[in-house]
């Protein structure tokens, strides 16, 4: 009973924490989603139906559109996963302690429903409209029925992932691979090849046939920054999980010997996080645990200095709070900013829909999103065609009518967004480049001014 | 070996011999280096306000610091009781001579030996890298006074008084530097060590690396959080632009490990670790080992200062010195000429002297070098009574912050380098200005800056290999020589740039 209230109350604490970041912002006034990854995805919609492009996550979007506003399912949709991930996780905890480790007690198996509940990368994938959310319930399902010794439906929900992120198929075809050989009932008979031949189809017929975008997912950032929650990534991992998953590991080394290859399997998902986020969200996931291990060894050990003892377990709380709250605040204030939100709904509402809007790269899946509008420069390009995107940067920079007006007329260039990233990132002084150009040249004329975003006119 | 009554009584003449010898060559100029302004600058605010000058209008025309101020407000208590001037001179010499006395008790507790831990303290008298920085304002020096007492009173944390005191001065370490990793690194790999030689270490020390290592870790994420955002890994180096990278993280060769440690000490300690590990198994000596590695390792992969890392390297190794001494010490009671180890002693001693004391000598004149002349103070000072803060000031970013100092007028770059996005362009900028032969591009960059004075001296003109900046000749309208000085003093010309206006 005082578990069942525990855990409840975990729960709407989560349910709190992912409610934060949407709440806020429609206070504020917004009305659309927020974080850029969104604005992929949510641009890549439309293009789901085109066999080509297939992808199931995508898909259902354009399932669900038929009953629901896109703008309820962005929001609706990562909440609803979320809280399901959270039941999904708690039950395939209890199968864990019930079948493969008995010694999981009672203290761990709530401390680790803590760390998942505060965890930035469950919280940011709980409130920002992303595939994570998608991939996490399909991969639970995965993981819980496999425990369950549902075999055949664990194995189907593999083969859907294959329609999905090309990473977390083939992790999870490999979870579900070596739980078959190494730990089920299921290995002496013959019928685990049939199970482990049906996904791995369906991820052939995937690459083959729908060529379903699936190797997108790679991260072209490879970097530390991507690692922590601390530094500014929502898909990383808080500096004080890794620690305490460190000791955690150190601690159960001897007691999980006897499971030696699936540590050895983590660690290799370990490296492959390294480009790929959806790895780390499985390596959040698994760390969970080990954290909770960890923490439980910090309380329950006996410490010389209890002086000592006091300050770290104190330490611990503080960090943890502070990443959550660091969390909830960066994705509260995420782009698009409400000016943002308000210049490119009148934009939407007031350009010619023929002419493309020059801004700062990272906005182009917000212009072509909310105001329906062809973005000149895409942040991709910077990857895809580093030439192209030289070519339009230096636009910022030029204060040559003829260069800039050549460039506008080439590529039917009529509307400029200033936005406040723009003017610290590309122009930290005033008036320099195309800000001089906007102010002192006839050919651009301010249309409307939303505080921190300025929206301006060019009439060759 | 007869035992010395008094070490005190030697210790307190090493000392005085130091600190006086540093106090000589600091007073031969009244200035500091050109980078202790930026501390002099926040000690004096600290002073007047209480609170360090976080949000400097100055410092590239406006900006945020990131810093940990403990050891600014540790100069500001002095400042209470002695001029300022005086102040900074005297407590970073004190602090630096003050090693002695850690090394006699570092060396005592492994020898247990009064004579050898005073003759491993004289060695510490000499470090050549000690005295690289006589005027500076470092936090180096009272960071690692602290990491070292830390180190002392963690070798018996059994006495509450000692916990106590250590909790005290981690905190205290956690807000003077980022040093505090090494501490905490270095403790790590010597449990690790221990265990691997099977050797039991207490519970209560594990506990306190822990306890410093959540501490550091989480203290250094709330006060870089912002760098950590803005620079990632880059943190690290402190955002140094490649350039200064070079200087600042250099690749380090034996032989100038050799010249900055001094020979003898090098050598000892090189030879404590090998006895340690193969022949009498010393816990002290595998923790000095642990944080002399963790400094290699730092050094070669240039995640460290090169001068911050051979400061606490110089230490290790006189420390480790002791126990090579006390090996050899028993090594010839065993034979039948046990004589020859006072002459060993004597022997190594004058080795010493005459390797390390020069050098440490030569150091600490060629440090004075790093300081300013008094005819470019003149010019600062002139600078501040004709112009005013708002207005911006063209000079080298090694000479930022005495310009903020002296003149209290804005620079466009100086050497912290945290939370700037454009250090590169800034550099590049700077040097385009100084070196450019024709007009409009410097005029370009001087519009873009809105600089108001150009300051030019014969070390900038170095700086740049230029003798004159060419275009201020040809239009004395836009660039009006306000001030030039030559009389037997090196060149310093102060123009104004009117164009920008």
């Amino acid at each position: 009973m005082k578990d069942k209230k525990w855990l409840l109350a975990l729960f709407f604490v989560f349910v709190i924490l992912i409610l934060i970041p949407p709440r806020l912002r429609n206070i504020q006034g917004h009305t659309h989603t927020f974080t850029y990854e969104s604005y992929i995805h949510l641009n890549n919609i439309p293009s789901a139906i085109n066999i080509n492009n297939f992808n199931l996550f995508h898909f259902i979007i354009i399932v669900l559109e038929k009953a629901f506003t896109l703008n309820f399912i962005t929001q609706a949709l990562p909440l609803l996963f979320g809280l399901l991930s959270f039941v999904l996780f708690y039950f395939i905890v209890l199968e864990i302690k019930s079948k493969i480790n008995p010694k999981i007690n009672r203290n761990e198996l709530f401390l680790g429903m803590l760390f998942f509940t505060v965890s930035p990368f469950i919280i940011f994938i709980s409130t920002a409209f992303t595939p994570y959310s998608f991939i996490m319930v399909i991969s639970l399902s995965v993981v819980l029925l496999a425990l369950k010794n549902r075999l055949i439906e664990s194995s189907v929900l593999v083969a859907l992932l294959a329609f999905t992120e090309i990473f977390s198929f083939v992790i999870m075809l490999l979870f579900f691979s070596f739980y078959l050989l190494y730990m089920s009932e299921y290995r002496k008979s013959k019928s685990w090849l049939f199970l482990i031949i049906f996904p791995f189809t369906a991820f052939l017929l995937g690459l083959l046939v729908f060529n379903n975008n699936i190797l997108n997912f790679f991260d072209p950032n490879i970097g530390i920054a991507n690692y922590f929650s601390e530094i500014g990534s929502y898909t990383g991992f808080p500096v004080f999980l890794v620690i305490l998953f460190i000791l955690g590991i150190s601690v159960n080394w001897k007691r999980s010997f006897y499971f030696v290859l699936p540590h050895l399997a983590f660690f290799a998902l370990l490296v492959i996080s390294f480009f790929s986020p959806s790895a780390r969200l499985f390596c959040n996931l698994v760390m969970v645990f080990y954290a909770s291990s960890g923490m439980i060894y910090l309380i329950e050990r006996y410490w010389d200095f209890s002086l000592l003892k006091d300050f770290v377990i104190s330490i611990i709380i503080f960090s943890i709070v502070f990443s959550t709250v660091f969390t909830l605040s960066s994705l509260t204030t995420e782009e698009p900013s409400i000016d943002m939100e308000k210049a490119l709904l009148y934009l939407k509402k007031h350009s010619d829909p023929d002419y493309k809007v020059l801004s700062r790269p990272q906005n182009d899946m917000f212009i072509k999103h909310i105001a329906e509008r062809e973005p000149a420069l895409y942040y991709e390009y910077k990857h895809t065609k580093p030439k192209k995107y030289e070519e339009f940067y230096s636009l910022f920079d030029s204060q040559n009518i003829q260069t800039t007006s050549r460039i506008f007329d080439e590529n039917d260039i009529k509307y400029i967004i200033i936005d406040e990233k723009s003017r610290e990132e590309i122009w930290p002084r005033p008036l320099k480049g195309l800000l001089f150009l906007l102010h002192y040249n006839e050919k651009f004329i301010k249309i409307r001014d939303f505080n921190e975003v300025e929206l301006w006119e060019y009439n060759p | 070996m007869r035992s010395i009554k008094k070490p005190w009584v030697w210790l307190w003449v090493f000392f005085f011999v130091v600190l006086s010898l540093r106090l000589f060559f600091a007073f031969q100029t009244q200035y500091m280096d050109y980078d202790a302004y930026f501390a002099l600058r926040q000690i004096e605010h600290i002073s007047k306000t209480g609170m360090p000058l976080f949000n400097d209008p100055l410092s590239y025309q406006g900006r945020t610091f990131l810093f940990t101020p403990a050891y600014y407000y540790f100069l500001a208590f002095f400042s209470l009781f002695m001029p300022i001037t005086i102040a900074v001179k005297l407590i970073p010499n004190i602090l630096a001579s003050s090693i002695i006395f850690i090394i006699y008790f570092f060396s005592h507790k492994i020898t247990k030996n009064k004579e050898i831990s005073l003759v491993t303290s004289f060695l510490s008298v000499f470090i050549p890298v000690w005295f690289l920085d006589i005027n500076t304002l470092t936090t180096d020096y009272f960071s690692i006074i602290i990491t070292f007492i830390i180190l002392l009173l963690f070798l018996n944390l059994e006495n509450k008084n000692h916990l106590n005191w250590s909790i005290f001065l981690l905190i205290l370490l956690v807000f003077s530097s980022p040093l505090v990793f090494i501490l905490v690194l270095g403790l790590l790999i010597y449990v690790a060590i221990c265990r691997i030689e099977q050797k039991q270490v207490r519970t209560g020390r594990i506990e306190w690396v822990l306890f410093a290592l959540f501490l550091s870790v989480w203290a250094n994420l709330l006060i870089y959080k912002n760098a950590l955002v803005n620079h990632g890994i880059r943190v690290i180096w402190k955002n140094l632009p490649q350039t200064v990278l070079r200087e600042y993280f250099i690749n380090l060769s034996f032989p100038q490990m050799f010249a900055y440690i001094g020979i003898l000490p090098l050598i000892l300690g090189v030879l404590a670790m090998y006895f340690a590990f193969h022949e009498r198994k010393n816990k002290i000596v595998f923790l000095i080992t642990a944080i002399s590695s963790l400094i290699f390792v730092l050094l070669f992969f240039t995640l460290i200062e090169l001068k911050t890392g051979l400061l606490i390297l110089s230490l290790l190794m006189v420390i480790a010195s002791s126990f090579t001494l006390k090996t050899f010490y028993l090594y010839f009671h065993k034979t039948k000429i046990s004589f020859i180890y006072r002459f060993l002693l004597i022997f190594f001693v004058s080795i010493f002297l005459l390797s390390s004391g020069f050098s440490s000598v030569k150091a600490a004149r060629d440090s004075l070098k790093k300081t300013p002349t008094e005819s470019e103070v003149d010019s600062f000072i002139w600078l501040k009574e004709h112009s005013n803060p708002s207005e911006t000031t063209l000079i080298t970013a090694d000479k930022g912050y005495i310009l903020n100092y002296y003149s209290n007028t804005k620079n466009i770059a100086d050497n912290n380098f945290l939370l700037i996005n454009d250090v590169s362009t800034r550099l590049q900028d700077i040097r385009i200005i100084y070196a450019s032969r024709l007009e409009s591009p410097a005029a370009e960059k001087l519009n873009y800056y809105g600089v108001d004075y150009i300051y030019l001296s014969d070390s900038i003109k170095d700086e740049f290999n230029i003798k004159d900046i060419v275009y201020t000749k040809d239009d004395p309208l836009c660039f009006d020589l306000l001030y030039g000085s030559n009389i037997g003093e090196p060149m310093i010309e102060i123009y104004e740039y009117r164009c920008g206006k």
